[in-house]
C-alpha cells in the first residue's frame, strides 16, 4: 500500500468527520495488515506480483473499508458532530475563562502581597508585581490568540469546515477588541487594576485595529493552512 | 414479547472478535488469521473491515487498545474489558437460542 493511497484514505475519514485518532490509527493497522499478509504470503514462496494481488484480495477494497468506518457514528468526533459548539462558542469560552483565570490569580497575588509585605524581601515583592503585570499581559493578549489559535489548530487537525472556526477568531477578536484594561501598578503596590468592556463609536477605527491584530496572526496561517491542503470546501454531509 | 432477532450475520464480526479476545490480547492481523482458522474459513469478510469493527468496540468500551513493541515492530493488541465480557455473554446467549432455533428446523422435529 503506497502513502499516497493511505493518505488519501485517512483525508476521507477526516473530512467526513471520522475522529483522528481513529482515523489515523485504523489506517496505520490497515497498512500493517497488509504488509502481515504480503510477508505471509511470500513466505509461503508466492512470486511478489501475485502475493500483491492475493494481498489486495484478502485485506478488501478501501470503500469497503470507508464505508464501515463511516457507518459508525461512535466513530466521529464530537466537534464534528457539533462544529458551531466546538469552534465557535468554546473558543469564546475559553478565551473567557483563561482571562479570568489570569485576573482572578493577578488579584490574589496581589492581595496576597500587599498584606504580607512587611515580611518580603523587596525582590520578592519586585517578583509578585512583575508576576502580576505577565499575568495582565496573558490575560488580555495571550489568552485570545491561544483560545483562537488552538480552535483553529484542532479544526486543521479535524478537517472541520472552516466557516465555524473562522466565526470562532472573529468572535474572540472582536470581544477582546471591545475590553479595555489598565495595570498601573508601581513597586509600592498600590495602583490599580482596572478591566471593562465598551464601545464607542468615536474608537471605531481603534477598535477595528485591536481587533485586527488578534485575529490576522491567528486567521492567516489558519487560511494559508487551508489553501495549501486545499480544504476550502464544504463538507459533504454523510 | 421476546426482543427481535438481529439480523443473522449483523453480530457476527462482533461476536467472534469478542470471544477470540477474552482468551488473549491480539492484533489484528492475529485475530484475522484466527478467525479464518476457527472458521474455517466459512466467514469470507475483506480483513479490513475488522478494523472498524475493533475501533468500534473500544469506543463502546467494550475492548482496550494499546500500542506495544514486539519484534521490533509496534503494533495495536486489543484486550477485552469487563463490559466486553458481560456483552460477550449476551451475543452468545443469543446466538446460541438462533443456533437451536434452525437446527430445530432444520431436524424438522417442531411443529
Amino acid at each position: 500500500m503506497n502513502e499516497a493511497r493511505l493518505e488519501a484514505l485517512t483525508e476521507r475519514l477526516l473530512r467526513a468527520g471520522v475522529a483522528p485518532r481513529h482515523a489515523r490509527r485504523a489506517v496505520q493497522e490497515l497498512r500493517a495488515h497488509h504488509a502481515d499478509v504480503m510477508a505471509e504470503l511470500r513466505a509461503a514462496g508466492i512470486p511478489p506480483a501475485q502475493s500483491e494481488a492475493l494481498a489486495a484480495e484478502r485485506v478488501g477494497p478501501d470503500e469497503a473499508f470507508v464505508r464501515d468506518m463511516l457507518a459508525r457514528p461512535e466513530l466521529r468526533s464530537w466537534a464534528s458532530r457539533r462544529p458551531f459548539v466546538a469552534f465557535t462558542l468554546l473558543p469564546l469560552l475559553a478565551f473567557i475563562g483563561l482571562s479570568a483565570l489570569c485576573v482572578g490569580s493577578l488579584i490574589a497575588i496581589l492581595e496576597a502581597a500587599r498584606h504580607w509585605r512587611a515580611w518580603l524581601s523587596p525582590a520578592l515583592v519586585e517578583g509578585a508585581r512583575g508576576l502580576c503585570a505577565a499575568l495582565f499581559v496573558v490575560a488580555m493578549w495571550l489568552a485570545p490568540v491561544a483560545a483562537a489559535g488552538v480552535a483553529c489548530l484542532l479544526a486543521a487537525r479535524q478537517r472541520i469546515a472552516a466557516r465555524w472556526v473562522i466565526a470562532g477568531v472573529f468572535l474572540v477578536g472582536l470581544l477582546r477588541a471591545l475590553i479595555n484594561g489598565s495595570f498601573d501598578v508601581p513597586t509600592s503596590l498600590h495602583g490599580s487594576v482596572s478591566m471593562g468592556i465598551g464601545w464607542a463609536p468615536h474608537r471605531l477605527p481603534e477598535t477595528a485595529v485591536r481587533a485586527a491584530i488578534l485575529i490576522a496572526p491567528v486567521l492567516l496561517p489558519y487560511l494559508w493552512w487551508l489553501r495549501s491542503h486545499r480544504v476550502l470546501t464544504i463538507r459533504p454531509r454523510h | 414479547m421476546a426482543a427481535q432477532t438481529p439480523s443473522f450475520m449483523a453480530g457476527v464480526p462482533e461476536l467472534l472478535v469478542l470471544r477470540l479476545l477474552a482468551r488473549r490480547e491480539m492484533y489484528g492481523y492475529e485475530l484475522a488469521r484466527l478467525i479464518r482458522l476457527v472458521t474455517r474459513e466459512a466467514i469470507s469478510l475483506g480483513e479490513n473491515v475488522l478494523y472498524p469493527a475493533l475501533h468500534s468496540l473500544e469506543a463502546r468500551g467494550l475492548l482496550r487498545a494499546r500500542r506495544r513493541t514486539v519484534g521490533g515492530r509496534s503494533r495495536v493488541y486489543y484486550a477485552i474489558t469487563g463490559a466486553g465480557r458481560r456483552r460477550l455473554r449476551d451475543l452468545t446467549r443469543q446466538w446460541q437460542r438462533i443456533a437451536m432455533g434452525v437446527a430445530t428446523a432444520l431436524a424438522g422435529t417442531g411443529p
